[in-house]
């Protein structure tokens, strides 16, 4: 069975890309795969850790160890810790999602916008993770 | 009562449960899903392991058992952080009257007890439940676990007026569940003012045990209580107006010169002034049988707090026929002393001292038997459990019944 694991906002979280991450849980899980969810901060997911920090990355790689797939959502302009990048450069398939970071003042229309669109994105995100290459970050 | 077997599995998702827990929303969820499983439907409690906020996470095993009832019990492990400074920062904050922002409302809420496994669980066995119903409004549980299935979610807030009510994190359960159940309608109304788009809703109330019978001169002999005393039954907090209370009593005692004692009953620690020893009686923590044989030995039975979604307390008075004294700051308690025709209210120490005069005086029998019949027409476990089904009916029609 297929292992994959996801780094990011995950719920409860403000970050509406914790929608988008919840929905391609479901979607993944509901394809066989085992998921597991790394998000940044604590959440509903199992583990946390933020890996653009030292101690984040290195929790983030001990998740990371033996994962057939991962998927990053990460935050444009910062980087992630030379741990987790070590770890994301060994899983055979990585795909990182990058955002300019999401709205932190969006109103409820920009919310519900984005909610309203998630499960399209999670759908998208997961059909490009089975096809993606390997490759370095 | 024949069992009427039904289709369709129904959780309830409380973020703490045991026999042994004390407290509105837990005693609330416990007694009605033992209720529904004695009825014949087949009830999952979906919990974690923790037995308070702040200590022992994991106070209780993993694992599913059943109870007598037959509900299963699924206990998940309970996650939370070691140093708690979101939680701690953002009591602070909402204690001081301040606001936070949308993303201290979440990690606020995300450095509570936390139960990822049931999360999960959810994930997978969501559409296996003809409905969910979470309590109360204000945990990780809730917020959390209702995110999953909403079309499947019956939120049964216990909410009052307080600022945890206003926080933005709380607005998609009140508003994207399948429906919500509310135990007054001072609390329906609060939440409609609070969300003007709130879910479909119905107030179902709240069961109160009938106790079969009551020692009133046991109570008072084991405490060596001879005259009249007012009995505060609870948690002793700042929340549900306990420090208040001493210094109501205090001044309003002294005001009419009534010869009345005010016994304390609940867990939690109180600071008695030395002036006052004597007038004022610490008894503990009491069981339930002792708590019925001093709501049966009591002049009046008080409640200060102004924060209530529906105060069992009042409703314990009544059945043992006292005389009910609510603080008129809630909205809830002013409800059911209007409905009932029964209990007074009090706003300072000249309107508690009044109404402690009305307690000694001879037409406080007579009251509390109103009291009685009112509890007995609407919030007996058989009255409310008749409701639940009714609504349960309509929101999630069974697929054979």
């Amino acid at each position: 069975m297929t292992r994959t694991v996801i780094v990011g906002p995950y719920p409860p979280t403000a970050d509406p890309r914790g929608d988008v991450v919840l929905a391609l849980v479901r979607t993944l899980r509901a394809g066989g795969s085992t998921v597991e969810v790394v998000s940044t901060d604590p959440s509903a997911a199992p583990h946390h850790g933020d890996p653009t920090t030292r101690a984040g990355a290195i929790r983030v790689a001990q998740v990371l160890r033996g994962a057939d797939r991962a998927l990053w959502f990460a935050d444009a302009g910062r980087r992630a810790a030379p741990a987790a990048r070590r770890a994301l450069a060994r899983v055979p398939v990585v795909e990182v999602q990058v955002s300019v970071g999401w709205p932190r003042g969006a109103t409820s229309p920009h919310l519900e916008r984005w909610r309203a669109g998630a499960p399209t994105l999670a759908r998208s995100l997961a059909a490009r993770v089975r096809v993606a290459k390997p490759g370095g970050l | 009562m024949a069992l009427r077997p039904r289709a369709g599995r129904i959780g309830f998702v409380p973020v703490r449960f045991g026999d042994d827990l004390v407290g509105g929303a837990e005693m609330l969820v416990r007694e009605m899903a033992d209720g529904l499983a004695e009825r014949g439907l087949d009830v999952d409690v979906l919990t974690g392991c923790t037995r308070d906020h702040f200590r022992e996470p994991n106070h209780y095993p993993t694992g599913v058992t059943e109870r007598r009832s037959g509900v299963r019990l699924h206990r998940f492990p309970s996650a939370v952080s070691l140093h708690r400074a979101d939680r701690v920062l953002g009591n602070r904050a909402l204690a001081a009257g301040r606001t936070l922002t949308v993303d201290e409302q979440f990690r606020w809420c995300n450095d509570d007890v936390r139960i990822p496994g049931l999360f999960d669980y959810l994930l997978d066995h969501a559409h296996e439940y003809r409905a969910l119903v979470f309590a109360p409004y204000l945990y990780w549980t809730t917020v959390a676990g209702s995110l999953v299935a909403p079309e499947r979610t019956v939120l049964m807030p216990c909410l009052h007026d307080e600022p945890t009510a206003r926080l933005d994190l709380y607005t998609r359960g009140f508003r994207e569940s399948r429906g919500l159940w509310f135990l007054t309608e001072p609390e329906a109304r609060v939440a409609r003012c609070l969300h003007p788009d709130l879910a479909p809703h119905a107030v179902i109330g709240s069961g109160v045990e009938v106790p079969a019978a009551a020692d009133a001169s046991r109570f008072r002999a084991r405490h060596g209580l001879t005259g009249p005393f007012v009995l505060y039954a609870g948690r002793r907090e700042a929340g549900k107006g306990t420090s208040r209370l001493l210094d109501d009593f205090l001044a309003a005692v002294a005001h009419a010169s009534l010869p009345v004692t005010l016994v304390l009953a609940g867990p939690g620690a109180v600071a008695i002034p030395d002036a006052a020893a004597g007038r004022i009686v610490d008894v503990g923590v009491l069981d339930a049988h002792d708590r019925d044989d001093a709501m049966a030995a009591a002049t009046a039975v008080i409640q200060p707090s102004p924060y209530e979604s529906f105060s069992r307390t009042m409703m314990e008075a009544w059945l043992a026929g006292a005389f009910v004294i609510a603080n008129r700051a809630s909205e809830v308690s002013v409800w059911h002393c209007e409905r009932a025709g029964a209990g007074v209210t009090y706003d300072g120490p000249e309107a508690l001292a009044a109404a402690l005069q009305r307690a000694v005086g001879p037409d406080a029998r007579d009251d509390g038997a109103r009291g009685r019949a009112y509890v007995l027409r609407e919030y007996t476990w058989p009255v409310v459990l008749d409701r639940v089904e009714a609504i349960l009916d309509v929101w999630f029609p069974a697929e054979s019944a």
